[in-house]
């Protein structure tokens, strides 16, 4: 549905994505995963043809888009990071611009439908723009549902909606999606397609860190584990004789505390005392913490460590 | 964004942008505004016109409403060339051409309907003050004439040249106020070397050897040469004069020349366009 090869996208010499090589299936949610200025943006506006990369290639539908513009764009269904509204239309007169736009037969119906399972229905004639920010979030999705589209491309679509409108949204997502229609959903908070992304890409400094099944990427996450350990005071080489051993993932210190991140499969907990105390260091104080899949992502990308190494199969 | 092919979604994205344009101007005020003024000043020529034509005893007058509709053309080339100058500007400032991009919308099509709802709205002005041209020839006894219909037909040429570069340099500009800057800079260009030409042409040469105002009249000749050509404003100018004189090939010629512009700056505003980005910056 969605490829892309070595996208890269560069400012000035400061690549905003690199070498980005996604791949999305026909019928699956993918969650597009980063922190707040990874790319995640960056990407989907190249994907729409309206960035143009610095290198790469684009293909939806399995096609060019510059190929296919017309026929490629009728089946997309977009909804961008801001939700522009004109000032002069109301709600009605917006998705009517749009659905005219699209092509779209017995658009009233079609209109007052979707607007019903956002519970904006009653708001039709209300000016767009007076919309509150999570309305004019659910009027974009709406807008992008007009048509049926076959591929829905939603950049951070629940950012700014309230609890209720994240589970209609989730709704509305998930239902397409049992119609067979393929979701691209990007978002900087793991919970939030946690529960509905079949796959997700998880990008960092415009670099793709990870790409998996939700399961598989628990499974992995769980296998790491967080250890707090407070000294009297840190030796000179203890740091370095924790690294020998081969369940260490990666030691930070901080004044007289270490936090250690190893691989939960094999409780190193004993060896790593001994290794300290091989060393002359005293411990203080030591807590083990297990990492939540949101923990697990926050240390991704925060501490950039890739998960490509670890991984089994392509 | 593929030229040649996919002509029948392009059409149709063309006819939605160019509808909603045109919808948006004609319940503004905008237009109202400019039509009251060119009927005020039409009005104001026709009676002097006639208050001349009695004094005098004259019972045949040459071109009576050559002048009103010269005005009235010019009033609404300003005021469309204002309105296309402000058009993408603003959308783009907006946010909502990145929106429009999103769907079956390419650079092309989104140019061809700003320029459309541009032209179309020049018609209906046109639509609305033609009528009173008749009627005032009714009621005055002057007899319509048939140059004037030549007049007309030619202005929507002109009129569509000034609203193509309008366009091109909404394209080029960031914001609202860098276009209306662009646009004002282009204009005052165009007049300035017209006006300083004409002021020139008439001062005496004054040295007998070397006369550096020989060099400054030479070069606005030039300049002016240039103008005349690029300036859309001048073609229905001349045109007018041409339809005056009866001089068929110049007439054609700036028909033909105002054509190639259009297409010419519409191109170039899609390259523009393509170029500079839809999204807001
Ligand atoms: N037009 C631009 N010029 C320069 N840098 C940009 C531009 N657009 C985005 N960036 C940079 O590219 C990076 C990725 O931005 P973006 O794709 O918006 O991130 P995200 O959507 O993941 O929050 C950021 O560091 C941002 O500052
Ligand atoms: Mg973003």
């Amino acid at each position: 549905m969605i490829r892309t090869e070595g996208l890269t996208k560069e400012y000035d010499g400061f690549a905003a994505v690199k070498d980005l090589n996604l791949h999305v299936e026909p019928g699956e949610i993918y969650g597009f995963l980063g922190p707040n200025g990874a790319g995640k943006t960056t990407t989907i506006i190249m994907l729409l043809g309206i960035l143009q990369p610095t290198r790469g290639c684009i293909f939806l539908f399995g096609q060019a888009l510059h190929q296919y513009y017309f026929d490629i764009k009728r089946r997309l269904g977009v909804v961008g990071e801001h939700q522009y509204l004109y000032d002069d239309m109301t709600a009605y007169e917006y998705l009517s611009f749009f659905a005219d736009l699209y092509h779209v037969d017995n658009k009233a119906e079609r209109i007052g439908k979707l607007m019903e399972a956002v519970g904006l229905d009653k708001y039709l004639q209300m000016q767009a723009s007076d919309y509150s920010r999570g309305m004019q979030q659910k009027l974009g999705l709406v807008r992008a549902l007009l048509h049926d589209p076959d591929l829905l491309i939603l950049d951070e679509p629940v950012l700014g909606l309230d609890p209720h409108g994240i589970i209609e949204v989730r709704r509305l997502i998930q239902e397409q999606n049992r119609r067979g229609k393929t979701i691209f959903i990007s978002s900087h908070i793991l919970s939030e397609i946690e529960r509905t992304a079949h796959r997700v890409g998880i990008i960092n400094h415009g670099v793709l860190v990870a790409e998996d099944s939700i399961t598989n990427l628990r499974n992995r996450l769980r296998q790491q584990m967080e250890l707090e350990v407070e000294f009297q005071e840190i030796r000179p080489g203890l740091v370095e004789a924790l690294y020998s051993l081969p369940f260490i993932r990666e030691v930070a210190a901080q004044g007289n505390r270490l936090t250690i991140q190893l691989d939960a499969a094999s409780d190193g907990r004993a060896r790593i005392s001994a290794v300290i105390s091989a060393q002359g260091g005293i411990i203080v104080d030591m807590r083990t913490k297990e990492m939540s899949l949101e923990e697990a992502f926050v240390t991704i990308t925060e501490k950039h460590v890739s998960l490509w190494t670890e991984r089994g199969s392509p | 964004m593929s030229w040649g092919s996919d002509w029948g979604p392009r059409w149709r994205a063309v006819l939605l942008i160019q509808r909603r344009d045109l919808e948006a101007m004609i319940f503004g005020w905008g237009l109202y505004l400019a039509l009251a003024l060119a009927f005020l000043a039409s009005l104001l020529i026709l009676r002097n016109d006639l208050a001349f034509v009695n004094e005098s005893g004259l019972s045949v007058f040459a071109n009576p409403f050559a002048l009103p509709f010269f005005i009235t053309a010019l009033i609404s080339s300003f005021f469309l060339a204002i309105s296309s100058v402000t058009t993408i500007a603003r959308e783009k400032g907006q946010g909502t051409l990145e929106v429009l991009f999103y769907g079956p919308v390419d650079h092309v099509s989104y140019i061809v309907g700003k320029y459309l709802a541009q032209v179309i709205t020049y018609l209906v002005m046109m639509a609305l003050y033609v009528p009173s041209f008749i009627l005032h020839t009714l009621l005055t006894n002057l007899v319509f004439p048939a140059g004037l219909a030549w007049a007309i037909l030619l202005s929507v040429f002109t009129v569509s040249a000034v609203v193509a570069l309008g366009i091109f340099l909404s394209t080029v500009a960031r914001n609202v106020r860098a276009s209306l800057f662009l646009f004002g800079v282009t204009t005052l260009a165009f007049l300035g070397i017209q006006v300083g030409h004409t002021i020139l042409v008439t001062l005496p040469a004054q040295g007998r050897y070397y006369d550096p105002m020989l060099f400054l009249k030479n070069t606005f000749a030039i300049l002016n040469q240039t103008a005349l050509w690029l300036s859309p404003y001048s073609y229905l100018d001349r045109g007018m004069e041409a339809v005056v004189r009866g001089s068929a090939g110049v007439y054609l010629a700036l028909f033909l020349l105002s054509a190639v512009y259009t297409v010419g700056f519409l191109g170039l505003s899609a390259i523009s366009l393509r170029h500079r980005g839809v999204r807001r910056k």
